[in-house]
């Protein structure tokens, strides 16, 4: 899924090992995140948000990711 | 020192008890090339647990919901692996045993279809499980 956790990270001068630190989960989990690769529960994701002073739907472009989304469900409707 | 992991603490001791014991024996039977190399194997990893018990960076490692995630899908995939090997492992056992007229194989292929059985009921209820649950 899309989202901003690098962008904000490096905004805010902060290295993925600081982040994850503050976050409680591995610097491997923090990689995994902005590469896209993983995406975090909610509580998690309210976590980084709430770091970088954001809302998880800004943190993970939501409204973006939902419209892609919408367009593999367009034959259900 | 804290120690952030007490089965990880446990399961040092343990390994690193087992140790001292096999070398008490070792010393009543005499030593032998495999268990010395044994000792040296569960004091290192022993040592190793002892020491991920201690670790900060390990505790939060393994509470992690991503560490949970991929032990999850890992667990889900080998399962599906085994049930699909087990399918044909069964199929070409009782295939040769019967083609060879060979008891044996015959037997060896009843008890992969058995253990594939289990396998699919434990899945269908599991299933019914977590579907009445969530």
């Amino acid at each position: 899924m899309k989202n901003k956790v690098r962008e904000l990270r490096q905004a805010a001068n902060m290295t993925q090992q600081q982040l994850a630190e503050l976050v409680y989960v591995s610097s491997r989990t923090i990689i995994s995140l902005e590469k896209g690769q993983y995406n975090p529960s909610l509580l998690l994701a309210y976590r980084i948000a709430c770091v970088f002073g954001t809302t998880v739907e800004n943190l993970y472009c939501l409204a973006e990711n939902k419209a892609l989304e919408d367009q593999q469900y367009e034959d259900l409707q | 020192m804290k120690i952030y992991s007490k089965k990880r603490l446990w399961s040092g001791v343990g390994l690193l008890v087992l140790a001292v014991l096999l070398l008490v024996t070792m010393c009543i039977k005499g030593f032998r090339a495999k268990s010395v190399a044994l000792v040296v194997v569960l004091v290192a990893i022993g040592l190793g647990e002892l020491g991920s018990a201690m670790s900060r960076q390990q505790a939060i490692e393994d509470r992690e919901e991503r560490t949970a995630f991929i032990e999850s899908k890992a667990r889900s995939r080998a399962f599906s692996l085994t049930q699909q090997i087990c399918l044909v492992l069964t199929i070409a056992l009782v295939v040769a045993g019967a083609v060879k007229t060979y008891l044996p194989l015959l037997a060896m292929g009843i008890a992969t279809g058995l253990i594939l059985t289990l396998s699919t009921v434990c899945e269908i209820a599991a299933t019914i499980y977590y579907e009445k649950r969530y």
